[in-house]
């Protein structure tokens, strides 16, 4: 299972039912994850979706998040702009309120652990060589290429590097969760600045790239574990620094 | 987001399956009564058919919501939509387009056996005639209410391009029409505010086949087989293989994704729509239903352009229904509009038990409490292009943390009051309230909003504001009141001679704020609070408001500057001066120490010309100790130097104004006593 972090100083991941206000959400969805993963390893666009939709991901929230809105000009592309455009004339402009996010006071990148397994192995070990050796095959991005991103090689974690938490067991759960998976919130057992929140995300692509069925996203808004119990197994792992993460796929 | 509205949307549509309940949830609020109408109404056009040819009757109705209704107002279709409602607020669509373009939809929907479709063929044929850029319009001459060529004449007295003269044609039409009823019924023409079709007496909108067209032309988008419908994924639901649409342009408020602009679809062709996010006809219902219920039920405003919504979310949906979920909204939009303005609160239960108790019953939690979060969404609306902006959102606010604040303020506003006499409205701190402390240009175009929101956003989801920020706000607001520039901003200006009052309250109020935040652990970058200085030769009114308020010394030196400051205008007052020089010697831009060094001689000077000093050495000589004492390092910014001086000015506008109350109850209890 590869480990590693994506950092950058801005994201813009946007929430797919927002386009004329574009909101973000506060973690990289499924479909993102599995974009940075195909440009570390070089595919190209519209070609990996079923590839990679055979692979799971899971992802913690490293650094929290805080929003910025900024009013952005876009060209304007309505029907009857179009023949300007064509003559490359003037375009006209259309004012869009942009939402993105930026690290929380006193950090200065955000900061998103990837947790990522696939069937095909060789492919896993393309990666973790590419990270490795700070050689992805595309640049990378969070959710805008204007976000501009690196990836940090963490861990290729065998079998010797995790515990399976077994379902229904009490979590601590540092991942963003499937709200399917989700058995039951401790409430109780989390600290009062603990913030759940949840949200309808794209979860794969079909083919075409057209959206399959988005998923209720569970996470805690400032990257703070949750305690929980799910229907399937949890991983916690302990990293070479001290560091112990739980964390669940958002496939199950 | 987008599962807090559909689930507002699918509660509301939970056992309104059918098409009775789906027009009962479009039916729209009555339009507004203009300034000085008492009752306003909805004046009936009935096209009478008959052996002496067409004519044309009028009656009205006063207007309540029976009336809307029955004869299902529903608003208008928005943008550049064909018109085909028959209960519309303008009278120029009705003698227009409404009707043919009625007739061709049931044509379209197979529907010409019913009573409205006959009642429609008639009155187009019988009353009907076509300009010559074919545009429908009703023709005065047929039913006798204008002479003969009117339609004729009227476009020749129009120019421009055919579409422009129709419209003016059309206006002409509706002005004719409308005179006629208005003298018919005797009502003038800021009464009549909707207008319906009637057909030999009967009301066409009341016919089941027209609540049919209404909710088709919401919801048609969707229908299978139609143009933009295809088969597949809902965004919403997740439901597969179902009937769904792209074309989200039925939805009028809630408006978040448009699909007119082809760079913003996959590919940038048309084709990307289909892409990205389809909605099925349940979810689409469900949609509709919650932007209107949304939009009137848990919609708030703050003066007269921050609008905001207050969404709940729900971690493990509840089961809840229409009526717990329509009982839970109107207690949540009421304690929230209670934080948003607490004067409305405070006036409706004037009179009643001890305020506190009425809190404490006002902020019970209800049973969705728990369960709900709620994102308080601050937007833009255009009317006109159905455009709506996001302007800002502030996620998962426990219902707490409202109630929460809602004590905090009390409790401030009660400590106001002791401290600087009755006047709880002035004192109870609420977002309308922050609103007129924070200056910001406001226009015809919108407000200037980012600095306001960034405080509520700070107060709503506990995050730190700046206090430099803050004071700097403070500053300006002052200056504004002194340069009388209200134009152009949200500031309002009070009434004239009372500028310098209403300045000294929101500098009072500016305090209280800062306490507030700071009580909130929200304020970043302020003053540490250093040790309390000695306060010994103040007053004890002023103790205490030093102490409570946590100034430190070099807060309370500028303070009592401020305060000397005070007792001079009064005494330049008194010697006529309109405007007190005094307070022209404040830089509203801000004050170097050394400049307030001048000021403090200037100050004493004065004293002395005034002959004020031996009232007033005491004070001067504290102040001076505390200045000699911080005189090295001086702490503070030029504009904190002006915020504090203007802190003591405005207490000691208020202090004067409670000891004449006080001295005002004092002899009225003395007369009392008398008798």
């Amino acid at each position: 299972m590869l480990i590693f972090d994506l950092l950058g100083p801005m994201a813009h991941f946007r929430k797919y039912y927002t386009n004329s206000s574009s909101l973000t959400y506060g973690f990289p969805p499924r479909t993102v994850l599995m974009g940075v993963v195909a440009a570390v390893l070089g595919y190209e666009r519209d070609s990996y979706y079923e590839e990679l939709d055979r692979g799971r991901f899971s992802v913690v929230i490293k650094v929290p998040g805080r929003r910025l809105i900024q009013t952005v000009n876009y060209v304007r592309t309505k029907k009857e702009d179009l023949t300007e455009l064509r003559r490359l004339g003037r375009a006209r402009g259309t004012q869009i309120p942009l939402e993105f996010l930026l690290p929380a006071r006193g950090n200065h990148n955000l900061c998103f652990r990837i947790f990522f397994t696939h069937p095909d192995t060789g492919l896993v070990e393309e990666a973790v060589y590419r990270l490795r050796e700070n050689r992805s095959y595309y640049p990378l991005y969070l959710g805008l290429t204007e976000c501009i991103a690196r990836g940090e090689y963490v861990l290729l974690a065998g079998r010797g590097d995790y515990q399976v938490v077994p379902p229904g067991s009490q979590v601590s759960l540092n991942s963003v969760l499937n709200a399917a998976l989700l058995q039951e919130v401790l409430l109780a057992k989390n600290k009062g600045a603990c913030r759940l929140i949840r949200e309808k995300a794209p979860h794969s692509f079909g083919s075409g790239r057209t959206l399959r069925p988005p998923v209720s996203i569970i996470y805690e808004d400032r990257g703070q574990p949750f305690t929980a119990r799910l229907h399937v197994p949890a991983y916690r792992f302990l990293f070479p620094n001290g560091e112990e993460e739980t964390v669940a796929f958002l496939e199950g | 987001m987008l599962e807090s509205v559909s689930l507002v949307g699918r509660t509301l549509a939970r056992g309104r399956e059918d098409t009775e309940g789906a027009i009962g949830d479009l039916i729209k609020q009555p339009p507004a009564k203009p300034p000085r109408v008492e009752k306003i109404y909805l004046v009936k056009l009935d096209f009478q058919i008959n052996e002496n040819g067409p004519r044309l009757g009028v009656d009205m109705e006063e207007i309540d919501s029976s009336v809307l209704y029955r004869y299902r107002w529903v608003g208008n279709r928005k943008g550049s939509r064909p018109q085909l409602y028959l209960t519309t607020d303008n009278l120029d669509y009705l003698v227009g387009q409404a009707l043919p373009n009625l007739r061709a939809a049931m044509e379209e929907m197979g529907r010409q056996d019913t009573r409205l479709y006959q009642g429609l063929l008639q009155i187009t044929e019988h009353f009907f005639q076509k300009l010559p850029d074919g545009s429908p319009v009703l023709d005065p001459e047929k039913p006798g209410l204008a002479g003969e060529d009117f339609l004729a004449i009227a476009w020749e007295g129009t120019t421009g391009k055919p579409r422009e003269r129709a419209r003016d044609v059309i206006g002409k039409v509706a002005d004719q029409v409308k005179k006629f009823a208005l003298a018919g019924l005797g009502i003038k023409s800021s009464e009549a505010a909707l207008w319906t079709v009637l057909f030999n007496g009967e009301p066409l909108a009341t016919d089941p086949a027209y609540a049919a067209v209404v909710v088709r032309s919401r919801e048609g988008a969707v229908a299978e087989g139609g143009q933009k419908s295809l088969r597949g994924i809902c965004s919403v639901c997740g439901g597969e293989n179902r009937p769904v649409t792209y074309d989200l342009s039925q939805l009028v408020f809630l408006k978040y994704y448009i699909n007119d602009k082809k760079g913003f679809a996959s590919g940038v062709s048309d084709e990307g729509f289909k892409k990205t996010f389809l909605v099925c006809s349940a979810c689409f219902r469900s949609l509709l239903l919650a932007e209107e219920y949304i939009r009137q039920h848990l919609g708030l405003r703050i003066g007269q352009q921050i609008k905001f919504l207050v969404l709940p979310a729900f971690l493990i949906e509840p089961d809840m229904g229409r009526e717990d979920l329509e009982a839970w909204a109107g207690r949540l939009r009421a304690r929230v509009g209670t934080l948003s303005s607490a004067a409305v609160w405070l006036e409706k239960i004037a009179g009643r038990g001890g305020l506190e108790t009425e809190l404490a019953y006002f902020l019970e939690e209800q049973p969705q409490d728990n369960l709900a979060l709620l994102n308080f969404l601050f937007y833009q609306y255009q009317e006109n292009q159905s455009e709506f902006r996001v302007l800002g959102l502030v996620k998962d606010v426990a219902p707490g943390r409202i109630s929460h604040l809602l004590r905090h303020s009390y409790r401030l506003a009660v400590n106001g009051e002791v401290l600087l006499g009755a006047d709880h409205r002035s004192w109870w701190l609420d977002l309308t309230r922050v609103y007129r402390l924070i200056p910001i240009s406001e226009g015809r175009r919108g407000a200037e909003h980012k600095k306001l929101l960034y405080i509520y956003e700070a107060l709503l989801g506990e995050q730190p504001v700046n206090y430099h920020f803050l004071i700097r706000q403070f500053v300006a607001l002052a200056a504004i009141f002194q340069t009388g520039r209200f134009a152009g901003t949200n500031i309002l200006p009070p009434q004239a001679g009372y500028e310098e009052l209403e300045m000294g309250r929101r500098i009072l109020q500016a305090n209280l704020l800062l306490k507030f935040l700071r009580e909130e652990n929200l304020l970043e970058g302020g003053w540490p609070l250093a040790s309390i200085p000695e306060l010994e030769g103040l007053n004890g009114a002023m103790q205490d408001y030093l102490r409570e308020m946590d100034y430190n010394g070099p807060a309370t030196a500028l303070f009592l500057l401020g305060y000397l400051m005070n007792q001079v205008g009064r005494e330049q007052a008194e010697a006529g001066y309109k405007q007190k020089p005094v307070l022209e010697k404040l830089n509203y831009a801000g004050m170097l120490w050394s400049k307030v060094l001048r000021l403090s001689n200037m100050v004493f000077d004065q004293l002395r010309q005034y002959d004020i000093l031996r009232y007033n050495e005491g004070l001067f000589a504290i102040m001076k100790k505390l200045f000699d004492a911080h005189r090295e390092q001086w702490p503070f910014s030029p504009e904190e130097n002006v915020f504090y001086i203007l802190s003591g000015y405005a207490y000691a506008t208020r202090a004067a104004m409670k000891a004449k109350v006080e001295r005002e109850n004092n002899a009225d209890n003395r007369g009392g006593t008398d008798q």
